[in-house]
């Protein structure tokens, strides 16, 4: 009984053999390697390792919001004139944005998107990718800035976009671009726009539901409305 | 046009609000329009303490107004749950995820949409209130592409049914079951077309790659259909549904097709072809050769080499890896996937050799690292457990051998070393201790198997046979397989990265959350629990709170606890010290 036993414990498949053997096929090294050099010389320099190395900028709230207003003295407008985001805000008649300047550079000699151009773009990106299109160059960025979350006076994480299951060129939060998420107000006769429907940790508002729910809030058993800008209420 | 007999100058402003006034004066005002109207039923006519007793109970307030920026937004769920279709399992944890998802374009959704949704209205109040929301947008025409809003007689009439007079939960799932679900499905889906609207960037790519385009048309003319119908009902309000419900004309049905580059849709299409090329007829599960595969072809894709090149330098036929590269060229088309799946082995070493080459290309794609920003990686050099971290993956069952720190994994906050992790002493190699159920060990090919089933079988054995992957974790977030691990720069630990964990310039594992996380004394020191029945233990420089699932019986000899730390009372909860074994640490301190 036991030798039967032991004898099917050490049985070996003939197959079993040949699969093993397999295993040690010895693959054309010099082909692979020819494989290598010609592809890896023709797809030139990767961009993608040179981009994750550069430092991210952070955008604190704060400093983003003084970009949400018309260009006023020198300040130029967003390099899309009339295809400006500015001009598509809902809700309200929209205006031109003043171009959007990260924090520490200086005014370069063409113009840049404004604020929500920029978000526009990278929502663009981030919404390509997270369709299922694969990131194949390296560690390609397709923001050069980041915002903050979850501390006071700060976005909210649900506000923002960021990879979360695969890889969609995003590792920090940027603001997500939602034309119902802003409000026109008018300051010292400028134009300016209010992130008014965005909701900022650490400061009770009605913005719980976020992003284009505005007044009503559905959902909310109370109903919350102001006709007036926040500053205002 | 709308009158209530009366005499009171309220009341006159009220009429006259309803017959000249904007939209907004009018939804302002519906409220105390449909009381005065019960009155006025009631009474025969208004007089002006009625209407004062009316507009104190129901004030002319703005917010009664429904426009299309009342409506909750749900994008982050259509994300999450429709728009890649082949992220399956939200639907099922999420019921608004599963109405939504029902109603995204896509053929046979109307199928059980019908139970689902009156399932959903009376268990979960969520859903109830969404229903009611979008039947009620829907109704009025409140968004900007709706070409019939509806007439004041309909707004009222509607009025009284989603607001004042509201169905219960049981009436609405009722009403939808008698065949009034298409109302629902065209409601969600103008819904849908809407919010999608809002967020540009969302909807540039939905344009480009889904044809969204027909898809909106087709819900706003339907609905338009609905709202035309309304406006011209001059019936009694109880037939008025019916009516709505009579014009919706057959819904077109329009696949929401997968682009073309979802490598994810393409991986699995891979795996089906290597698994339905040849049925071996014996065990293979000890050759697993995806490992020194990938090793192989790694640089190869990484160089941009095309799946056929690659694919013939490792050995495969010519032409079963034309036949491939062609399908995996043409991303979802069907066509080319068909010719793909007519591929067949010769032999049980073809057949090996083509599966787990497919499972090596899987791996190259699904498997990457990206590096972290600077200032993440400066933030990590400040955690001495860093440097030089190396995890190990099993490329077989597709495992972190990691305790990975998520959401749900609080019994493992202070747990080390590698999960789950066979070292062969005499190599050094470190293999994959998944247990292996008795029942998932491949027999010899039984009358009823499929080619399928056997390489799952197959493959689910493996683990034991294949060289874990080691993967260097340190400045690195990892993409595994659809998920996205990193370490956490506080502590160390191997963490998954989800949006939920993102915290001021970086992220913070679920632990080290709660560690800075002052607002929650009712804590246990070591799983992080939330409970109400802890116990306090006084240790040798604090007092701690711990949950009865880590209370250990040294715990109430307080001559034993005032002698150790915190990091040792972590030890001997995780490594059920007796208490004996903790007397003898106290003893020989």
């Amino acid at each position: 009984m036991s030798a039967t036993k032991k004898r099917r414990r050490t049985y070996t498949d003939p197959d079993a053999t040949r699969l093993t053997a397999l295993v040690e096929l010895d693959y054309d090294r010099t082909a692979i390697d020819e494989l290598v050099t010609a592809y890896a010389s023709s797809a030139g320099p990767s961009e993608g390792s040179a981009s994750g190395t550069n430092e991210l900028i952070c955008c604190p709230r704060s400093y983003e919001e003084e970009f949400l207003h018309e260009p006023i003295g020198n300040e130029r407008p967003c390099a899309r004139d009339g295809n400006c985001e500015g001009l598509c805000i809902q809700g309200t008649e929209g205006f031109l944005l003043r171009e959007f300047i990260y924090p520490g550079a200086s005014l370069s000699d063409s113009r840049q998107l404004c604020l929500l151009c920029r978000r526009l773009e990278i929502s663009k990106a981030y919404y390509k990718y997270e369709t299922g299109q694969k990131i194949t160059k390296g560690d390609l960025r397709i923001s050069r800035h980041y915002n903050l979350v979850g501390i006071n006076g700060e976005y909210d994480v649900r506000d923002c976009i960021v990879s979360s299951g695969q890889y969609s060129g995003l590792l920090l939060p940027v603001v997500l671009h939602v034309r119902s998420a802003y409000t026109r107000h008018m300051i010292d006769g400028v134009q300016h726009l209010t992130q008014s429907r965005m909701r900022c940790p650490g400061r009770k508002e009605a913005t719980e539901m976020g992003g284009f729910l505005g007044r009503r809030a559905g959902l909310v058993t109370k109903p919350v409305h102001s006709d007036t800008a926040p500053e205002e209420e | 046009m709308w009158s209530v007999p009366g005499t009171s100058d309220d009341l006159m402003d009220i009429v006259a609000t309803m017959e000249h006034g904007s939209d907004l004066q009018i939804g302002a005002c519906m409220p105390a329009a449909v009381e005065l109207e019960e009155q006025c039923k009631l009474h025969g006519e208004v007089d002006e303490d009625m209407v004062r007793q009316v507009l104190l109970a129901h004030p002319v307030y703005a917010c009664n107004y429904m426009d299309a920026t009342s409506l909750p937004n749900f994008v982050p769920k259509l994300v999450k749950t429709c728009f890649a279709v082949h992220r399956a399992g939200n639907r099922a944890v999420d019921p608004l995820g599963h109405v939504l998802n029902k109603a995204w374009p896509m053929r046979c959704s109307v199928r059980n949409f019908c139970d689902i949704v009156s399932g959903y209205i009376l268990s979960e109040p969520e859903i109830y209130q969404f229903v009611l929301l979008v039947l009620h947008a829907c109704m009025l025409g409140v968004y900007p592409t709706s070409s019939n809003p509806a007439s004041l007689r309909v707004k009222m009439i509607l009025y009284r049914c989603y607001e004042r007079d509201r169905l219960t939960p049981t009436q609405l799932a009722e009403w939808v079951q008698q065949k009034n679900h298409m109302l629902l499905f065209i409601a969600i889906k103008e819904y849908i077309a809407y919010a999608i609207s809002l967020v540009p960037g969302l909807s540039h790519v939905l344009y480009e790659a889904y044809n969204w385009k027909v898809f909106v048309e087709s819900v706003t003319r339907q609905a338009d259909s609905i709202r035309e119908a309304l406006n011209s009902y001059n019936g009694p309000p109880s037939a008025m549904f019916q009516v709505a419900r009579d014009a919706v004309s057959a819904v077109r049905s329009y696949k929401c097709p997968v682009p073309p580059v979802d490598y994810s849709v393409v991986c699995d299409n891979l795996q089906a072809v290597a698994r339905t090329a040849y049925h071996p007829d014996v065990d293979v599960y000890h050759n697993p050769l995806r490992m020194p595969i990938y090793k192989i072809i790694r640089p190869l894709i990484e160089a941009g080499a095309p799946l056929e090149k690659v694919a013939v330098a490792v050995g495969i036929r010519p032409d079963i890896a034309e036949l491939i590269e062609r399908a995996v060229r043409n991303g979802s088309s069907s066509a080319e996937w068909k010719v793909a799946r007519t591929i067949k082995c010769r032999s049980t070493q073809e057949s090996l050799l083509l599966h787990e080459f497919i499972q090596a290309w899987i791996m190259c794609h699904r498997i990457s690292t990206y590096r972290l920003p600077p200032h993440v990686l400066e933030e990590q050099r400040k955690c001495e457990h860093i440097r030089g971290r190396v995890v190990y993956a099993c490329a077989c069952c597709r495992q972190l051998r990691e305790f990975v720190v998520d959401d749900n994994t609080n019994n493992n906050a202070w747990a080390c070393g590698h999960h789950k992790v066979l070292l062969d002493d005499r190599t050094g190699d470190v293999y994959c201790g998944k247990r292996v159920e008795k029942n998932s060990v491949p027999m010899r090919k039984p009358a009823t198997d499929n080619c399928r089933s056997y390489w799952k079988a197959q493959q689910s054995t493996m683990c034991g046979y294949s060289p874990l992957m080691h993967i260097d974790m340190d400045g690195y977030v990892l993409s595994f397989y659809g998920k996205l691990y990193v370490l956490c720069p506080c502590c160390g630990c191997v963490m998954r990265l989800h949006p939920g964990r993102y915290y001021n310039k970086s992220y913070r594992c679920m632990h080290c959350s709660y560690r800075t996380n002052s607002d929650h004394p009712d804590r246990c020191f070591h799983c992080y629990i939330t409970s109400s029945e802890l116990q306090a233990v006084a240790l040798q420089e604090t007092a701690v709170h711990v949950c009865s699932a880590c209370l250990r019986r040294w715990m109430s000899d307080d001559s034993l606890t005032t002698n150790i730390g915190e990091d040792v009372a972590h030890q001997a909860i995780n490594e059920r010290w007796s208490t004996n074994r903790v007397a003898v640490y106290c003893a020989g301190i």
